[in-house]
């Protein structure tokens, strides 16, 4: 057959032959041709491949971010992303029949498997056929079309809330976004951990860490009605197919977890990498080392030009507010009566309140009264009757403008200061002059421009200040500072919360030789405007306890603490602080300091601080003027 | 103490989604979410950040053990939105605006320009969709759907 010249047709057929083998061969691609290939595109080494594996450069390499073993096909997966290319690869071409229906990798893995069908050229038949049901429902159910990122930004009664809280939330076409799919990284804690045990594993990575989706209506439900922080919705720029991307690769990851940090791989960071997963040529989580403010992120979202400006959704407390605020006294106290059930709807209609009064006061008596059964204050049934006298009353007086005001947007959150603060104090003590330098590591105080932070918050973990006196040569501790808050709250006619403040700290001038003392101090009270946004004051009821480090002798003071703060331009802040101790068992003198502390926020980096003060005690009393200037990054 | 540590660390603990009644008529008020208590939460009056914990994955379409609505067929959307947001639906639909009756409207394909009107016509139709404060989402999406259609 295989002489030459001797049959055409021997040899048409055995031309036939061959052709036919070498066309079934380039049809029939296997595993091992696709490995191959994958090699020689070095696919392994692409962002698109090493983003769905939340590869990271580590000290020896690269190291995925993720720690479940279960993620990788490969035993080294978690540190060769070309094993676990290959062993992927592998996976996808096992028939259907070894696996569960509905389990095969291609179903597992459909953002892999889009990346390697795409990068390898694969045509429908290459691979086995196989029906992904659970996955295919979660597809249609999402019907991705675009993205947004969520900022929860800070509540005044919760200063811990500064630092925020970012989600991603999955919009499917035009629909509103309270129908949208909210896309959640968090923490699985042990409900039964004690309070430290939840601080030291949430700090050091022992709790797993893991995706949620749930239905953005109730994160808006625990975000607004529940914890009333307002909301900040940014415009992801991710096409339709980036965003359907995105949920494929949520698919993959959904059920892994990782160790949760609360310091650096937290929520903020991990939701970093879906969005790296749907447009890998974004660098976002190569930009992190160390801590991860929620803010910072959106803000380097917003610098590399995928998110754009947010839309503001307010919390039911901050429309109660602003539509408060349109209304006469008259309207507000009725919107209150009614809110606590001490009217009734009927009484309001007779009034002689305007249409426009009456529909706001209901609406915003409505309003506090699902936050009340919320917060328990009141039982169903009441509840159910209150809500639907209100409601129905409302409706009877049809549609009513929005008024303008309530449509104010606050300041954004990119208009914050950065978290981290370094200080460079000049000052002098009872006329002898010193230079001071103070570091901290976060994260906002009283005197720091309040631009985008709720007034009256003030958190502070850890931080040091060293100075040195002109007459020394010795630069010394002057403060070690564990963690300070401090939480004012002033009251309105719905709101009554209380203002409280903790604090503990190694620190000087507290005593005649002006060693160092760890100082723990605490106490409530109240506070009130005095002109709504502009002038605050508060008096708190406080404890002290002043112990030296080295006898661990220690002293009991008790007395109050009182402020004022008056904001007077958007950048100047003026802030007044006095407080008083006694110490009733040791036969030794009260304590009282008193402070005047003028400040002005240039920018979100730089601001400066002057500030006067007297501190009188036992055996000592000093003068201080200092001048500071701050920096924050 | 918890609390305590947690306003340390600027991170709080679970919540979790609960019926607060016991019914399956899932009335106004059967969908809360639980998780503040204790004393030192209370007297404090605080609330921090928050990691949830022990949320499921999948979002499914169910009634949630709620009666369902004759409608139900095709509106599934409608019905567990309505469900879940019985309470604030109620006080838009009275406003005769917001955006969970933005929401209603899109899950029942209002074309945008007609939305205002179909808000008006929710807000004059309010006691033949809440007939009373103890009726179920099951009635509401039914009379919702009603009032949509006539």
């Amino acid at each position: 057959m295989l002489a030459g010249g001797r049959s055409l047709i021997g040899r048409l057929a055995f031309l036939l032959l061959l052709s036919a083998l070498a066309a079934s061969n380039a049809l029939a691609i296997d595993s091992h041709n696709a490995v191959g290939l994958a090699r020689d595109i070095k696919l392994a080494e692409s962002p698109e491949w090493l983003s769905l594996l939340h590869y990271r450069d580590a000290l020896t390499g690269r190291e995925s971010a993720i720690d479940a073993k279960e993620f990788f096909f490969s035993p080294e997966g978690r540190t060769d992303p070309a094993s676990e290319l290959y062993a992927t690869i592998e996976a996808f071409f096992t028939p259907a029949s070894r696996w569960l229906p509905g389990s095969h990798p291609l179903c597992r893995y459909p953002a892999r498997a889009k990346v390697v069908g795409e990068a390898l050229k694969l045509a429908p038949g290459d691979l086995p056929r196989v029906e992904c049901v659970e996955y295919d429902a979660y597809m249609e159910r999402l019907d991705p079309g675009g993205v947004t990122l969520i900022f929860a930004s800070a509540h005044m009664e919760s200063p811990g809330s500064m630092f925020g809280h970012t989600l991603l939330r999955i919009d499917s076409g035009e629909k509103v976004g309270m129908l949208g799919s909210a896309v959640n990284y968090a923490a699985s804690v042990d409900p039964e951990d004690n309070g430290f045990e939840f601080a030291f594993k949430g700090l050091s990575g022992l709790y797993p860490g893991r995706f949620s989706l749930l239905p953005y209506w109730e994160k808006i439900a625990e975000y607004g009605n529940m914890e009333q922080r307002d909301l900040w919705e940014y415009p992801l720029n991710l096409t339709r197919e980036e965003s359907r991307l995105m949920a494929m690769h949520l698919w993959e990851i959904k059920a892994v977890e990782s160790d949760y940090f609360f310091l650096d791989e937290n929520c903020s960071y991990n939701i970093l990498f879906l969005l790296e997963a749907a447009r890998p040529t974004l660098r976002l989580t190569s930009e992190f080392s160390g801590w991860v403010i929620p803010i910072d992120t959106v803000d380097l979202a917003l610098k590399q030009g995928v998110a754009s400006e947010p839309a503001f959704r307010p919390s039911p407390a901050r429309i109660i507010d602003t539509l408060s605020a349109t209304l006469s006294d008259e309207a507000v106290n009725a919107a209150k009566k009614l809110g606590d059930g001490d009217m009734e709807a009927k009484r309001l209609l007779e009034s002689t309140l305007s249409r426009e009064e009456k529909a706001r006061a209901l609406e915003i008596a409505a309003s506090f009264t699902q936050s009340n059964y919320l917060n328990r204050r009141i039982s169903l049934d009441r509840y159910r009757t209150r809500l639907f006298d209100l409601t129905t009353a409302r409706s009877g007086l049809g549609i009513t403008d929005v008024p303008p005001e309530s449509l104010k947007i606050p300041a954004t959150p990119q208009t914050t200061h950065h978290s981290t603060r370094v200080a460079l104090t000049l000052g002098a003590e009872e006329e002898e002059g010193y230079v001071q330098v103070s570091l901290r590591s976060a994260y906002h105080d009283l005197t720091d421009p309040v631009i985008g932070f709720p007034e009256g918050s003030q958190i502070q973990f850890p931080w040091l200040t060293a100075r040195k006196y002109q007459g020394d040569g010795v630069v010394r501790l002057q403060e070690l500072g564990f963690v300070d808050i401090v939480s004012i709250n002033p009251i309105d006619r719905f709101y009554k919360p209380l203002s409280w403040r903790v604090g503990f700290s190694l620190t000087r001038g507290l005593t005649t030789d002006d060693d160092l003392k760890f100082l723990l101090k605490g106490g409530a009270g109240g506070a009130t405007w005095l002109k709504r946004d502009k002038v605050a004051a508060w008096l708190l009821a406080t404890g002290r306890v002043v112990t030296s480090p080295d006898t661990l002798g220690s002293r009991v003071g008790l007395g109050m603490e009182s402020g004022l703060v008056v904001n007077q331009t958007e950048r100047a802040r003026l802030l007044l602080e006095m407080s008083a101790h006694a110490y009733p068992y040791l036969g030794r003198g009260p304590d009282f300091s008193v402070a005047v502390r003028q400040s002005y926020g240039f920018n979100r980096d730089w601001a400066a601080l002057l500030s006067i003060g007297r501190t009188k005690g036992d055996g000592f009393d000093r003068d201080e003027l200092s001048l500071t200037l701050n920096y924050y990054f | 103490m918890k609390r305590l540590a947690c306003l340390i660390v600027g991170i709080l603990c679970f919540t979790t989604v609960a019926f607060a009644g016991g019914n399956t008529g899932c009335g106004i008020g059967t969908m809360i979410f639980e998780g503040k208590d204790g004393i030192l939460w209370e007297s404090l009056a605080v609330t921090t950040n928050q990691i949830c914990a022990n949320q499921t994955f999948g979002i499914t379409f169910g009634t949630l053990g709620c009666d369902k609505p004759g409608s139900f067929a095709g509106n599934e959307k409608l019905t567990e939105f309505v469900a879940s947001n019985l309470d604030t639906l109620t006080r838009e639909i009275a406003a005769g605006r917001g955006e969970s009756v933005n929401a209603v409207a899109d899950l029942l394909k209002v074309a945008p320009a007609d939305r205002a009107t179909f808000s008006a016509k929710l807000q004059a139709n309010f006691t033949r969709i809440f007939p009373a404060s103890d009726v179920t989402s099951a009635v509401v999406v039914d009379r919702i759907v009603e009032v949509a259609n006539s």
